[in-house]
């Protein structure tokens, strides 16, 4: 039991919360040492001034402002963690519609092609029905052909659309003129 | 009397239905027999295609069977009109497509008289001779409104190969 030990534990003892027996030692070293003695005696003279000042009785509403400051800090925890959640998770989402539509666009441009050049996998040719693939077999081998077939024929057409509209166009000028003579 | 009234119409009309049923069998047949000599490469092309198909809306399914029965209704030469012009179609870019399919489309838009009105002078123009159609074309208020590009385009178009010369 060194003079380091007594004065680490000099708060304690004057807060009376060693045992009897370090109580006892601790007093008995304090009466003999004078280093001990003159920081025991600073202390005790801190504690009586700390003892002079009123105590003071907290407000009634502060444990519940304590309480709601604690809510308060939780909850912007919370939307500290959901935030950037809810960022990565919409980004996660935008890239997979992108992806989504990529590869729809893409499935598209190959059926546009006309010459096959996708990698020939067993999962492409299971998972189909066979038999509809083959009722429509000469449909779907050209199905670009036949999608514009319509606009390809009434290409024709077209030469004689802007007479057409220019012919009705003045028969009715002509015949408001005739109403206004 | 009745049992023989049922059993005359049930052999009329196997009579009638069976040339439609052979052929349609005779046609899954060939397409089947096609089907097995195909690459596997074309194989997985029209399998592409078909899921692209399925997911088309039914009307633009309906448009492309519509627009298939057309085609084999037509004659040799129409049928090669229309697979020549298709091909010069696919060449074009996107730009000069979509040109194409709005003026189709506002024909397609016009009313019902107007759009016989240009069918019925199409039908006099088609029994004028070829080099008459030609000169009726180069002449018309829609050819002198194109500009140099577009003229080439519908050049090509309108004009398979061989009757090129024919428009200088």
């Amino acid at each position: 039991m060194n003079c380091q030990w007594i004065q680490d534990n000099l708060s304690a003892y004057m807060d009376k919360e060693l045992s009897e027996a370090k109580i006892s030692a601790i007093r008995e070293h304090v009466r003999n040492c004078t280093g001990c003695r003159t920081e025991y005696e600073r202390m005790s003279q801190a504690w009586n001034v700390l003892n002079l000042w009123a105590e003071i009785e907290p407000r009634p509403d502060l444990r519940k402002k304590i309480l709601h400051a604690v809510q308060e800090e939780k909850s912007s925890q919370w939307l500290q963690i959901m935030l950037p959640a809810a960022a990565v998770l919409l980004m996660a989402m935008s890239i997979y519609i992108y992806v989504g539509y990529f590869h729809a666009r893409n499935d598209q441009d190959m059926a546009g092609q006309t010459e096959g050049t996708a990698v020939v996998t067993e999962h492409d040719l299971q998972n189909v029905n066979e038999d509809e693939i083959i009722t429509h077999l000469e449909l779907l081998r050209d199905k670009d052909f036949y999608d514009t077939l319509d606009t390809l024929e009434k290409i024709d057409y077209l030469p004689l659309v802007e007479e057409v509209m220019q012919n009705i166009e003045e028969e009715q000028r002509s015949s408001l003129e005739c109403s206004l003579v | 009397m009745k049992k023989g009234i049922r059993i005359v119409f049930s052999m009329v009309f196997l009579l009638i239905a069976s040339p439609y049923l052979q052929a349609e069998e005779n046609g899954i047949t060939k397409n089947r027999v096609l089907w097995k000599s195909m690459s596997q490469q074309e194989r997985v092309r029209i399998i592409k295609m078909y899921r692209v198909w399925k997911t088309q809306p039914a009307e633009s399914r309906r448009k492309i069977q519509q627009n298939y029965k057309t085609y084999h209704n037509l004659s040799h030469e129409e049928r090669q009109k229309l697979k020549s012009r298709y091909n010069e179609y696919k060449r074009l870019d996107a730009l000069h497509r979509k040109l194409i399919r709005e003026r189709v489309k506002k024909m397609d838009q016009m009313f019902k008289d107007r759009r016989n009105m240009i069918l019925e002078r199409y039908g006099t123009m088609q029994k004028k001779p070829r080099e008459e159609q030609i000169r009726m074309i180069k002449k018309s208020l829609f050819w002198k409104r194109l500009n140099e590009q577009e003229r080439e385009i519908f050049k090509k178009l309108l004009f398979p190969q061989h009757e090129e010369n024919k428009l200088q």
